[in-house]
C-alpha cells in the first residue's frame, strides 16, 4: 500500500473546511433560536409525531355494524405469521349465516415482527394493522393481547368498523 | 429564602425527571434505531439522559439484536460493571424472544441478565424506547395474573 502524497495549496489548508463547517453549525443555531417552529427536534412526550396512515403499528380486529367480532376463525393468518405467535380457538356460531366464530384470540406481542403478514392474508378484513406504534412494559406487564384488548381498547373509541359489507360479501361467495 | 435567592428559585430546584447514563450494548438492524435517539429528531439529552462509553460510570444498559455467545458473555460482564442501581432494557424481539424463528441456539436476555423493561417491535419506534427509560422510575402497577391459551395448549400438546 503506498501514500498518495497530494501536495496542491489548497488541501493543505484546513482552516476553511473548519469555518465552512461551523458556518453551518451557527447557521442552524439561530434558525433555530428564532424559528422555533421549524426547528427538527420533536418534544417527544408533549409533541406526538404523525405517522402516515399505512404505517404497521398495533393490531387492530374490525368489528361489524352492530359490534360483534368480523373474524371468521378461518387459521389463515396464524398459518402465514412467520413468527408464529396467533393462537386461535374457533366455535361455531348461534346465527345459521355466521359459520364459525374465534372464541379466543391471541397475539403474543413479544415475537410479532409486525411484518403486516396477517393483514395481508386475511380474505375479510378483519385484522388490520394499527396506527399506535408498539407500546413497552415493565417486567410482568401483559404482552399478550386478547380479543378486549385488540378489538375494543380505550385508543380505539367503540372498535374500527370495516367497509366490507356482509351481505356483499355473501353474494360474492368470500 | 432571602429576597434574592427567591427570585432564583427556579435554577436551584431539583430537575422533575431523573438522570440517567446509558450504556448502549446495540448489534443488529435494531441498532440504527438506537442511535437515532441521540440524533437532532428524538435528542434524548433534553431530557437529562445520556449515552456514555464506559459500563462504569451508566446505570442503565440498553441490549438489542441477536445474542449469540461472545454477545452473551460481552453482556455479562458490562452488568458486572454498571453502576448501583442496574437496570436493563431489551429493545426488538431478537433479545426479548431470542428470534421469531425456532433455531437451535436460542439465548434470551432474561437468561442471562434480569431485565427490567421489555420493548417489543422489530424494530420498535424511537418514542416507545423514550417511553421505556422514562416508565422505568415509575412504580409498577400490580396486574393480574392471566392464563394464556398459548400457554395452556402448549402443556395440553
Ligand atoms: S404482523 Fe407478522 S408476526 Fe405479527 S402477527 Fe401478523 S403475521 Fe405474525
Ligand atoms: S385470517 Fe382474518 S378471518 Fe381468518 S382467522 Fe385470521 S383474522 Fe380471522
Ligand atoms: S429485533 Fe428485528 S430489527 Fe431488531 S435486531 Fe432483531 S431482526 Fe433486527
Amino acid at each position: 500500500m503506498s501514500i498518495v502524497k497530494r501536495g496542491n495549496l489548497k488541501n493543505s489548508w484546513y482552516l476553511p473546511a473548519i469555518l465552512s463547517g461551523l458556518g453551518i453549525t451557527f447557521k442552524n443555531m439561530i434558525l433555530n433560536l428564532f424559528g422555533k417552529r421549524k426547528m427538527l427536534t420533536l418534544n417527544y412526550p408533549e409533541e406526538k409525531y404523525e405517522y402516515s396512515p399505512r404505517f404497521k403499528g398495533s393490531h387492530v380486529l374490525t368489528v361489524k355494524k352492530d359490534g360483534s367480532i368480523r373474524c371468521t376463525a378461518c387459521m389463515l393468518c396464524a398459518t402465514n405469521c412467520p413468527a408464529d405467535c396467533i393462537t386461535i380457538i374457533a366455535s361455531e356460531h348461534d346465527d345459521p349465516s355466521v359459520e364459525k366464530y374465534p372464541i379466543a384470540y391471541e397475539i403474543d406481542t413479544l415475537r410479532c415482527v409486525y411484518c403486516g403478514f396477517c393483514e395481508e392474508a386475511c380474505p375479510v378484513d378483519a385484522i388490520r394493522m394499527g396506527p399506535e406504534w408498539q407500546m413497552p412494559g415493565i417486567n410482568g406487564a401483559n404482552f399478550v393481547h386478547d380479543i378486549r384488548q385488540l378489538a375494543k381498547r380505550p385508543n380505539l373509541k367503540g372498535g374500527v368498523v370495516s367497509v366490507l359489507d356482509e351481505e356483499e360479501r355473501h353474494k360474492a361467495g368470500i | 429564602m432571602s429576597p434574592l435567592l427567591e427570585k432564583w428559585k427556579d435554577y436551584f430546584q431539583k430537575p422533575d425527571r431523573i438522570t440517567r447514563r446509558v450504556f448502549v450494548a446495540a448489534k443488529g438492524c435494531c441498532a440504527i434505531e438506537v442511535e437515532n435517539l441521540i440524533a437532532s429528531t428524538y435528542d434524548i439529552q433534553r431530557l437529562g439522559i445520556d449515552f456514555v462509553q464506559d459500563p462504569r460510570s451508566a446505570s442503565l444498559m440498553i441490549v438489542s439484536g441477536w445474542i449469540d455467545d461472545s454477545f452473551a458473555d460481552e453482556i455479562i460482564e458490562n452488568y458486572a460493571y454498571l453502576e448501583q442501581d442496574k437496570k436493563v432494557v431489551a429493545v426488538g424481539i431478537c433479545s426479548v424472544a431470542a428470534n421469531i424463528f425456532y433455531t437451535e441456539k436460542k439465548i434470551r436476555l432474561a437468561d442471562l441478565v434480569p431485565v427490567a423493561s421489555y420493548i417489543p417491535g422489530c424494530p420498535p419506534r424511537p418514542e416507545a424506547m423514550i417511553q421505556a427509560i422514562l416508565n422505568l422510575d415509575v412504580p409498577a402497577k400490580k396486574t393480574k395474573k392471566m392464563t394464556y391459551l398459548s400457554e395452556v395448549m402448549k402443556s395440553n400438546g
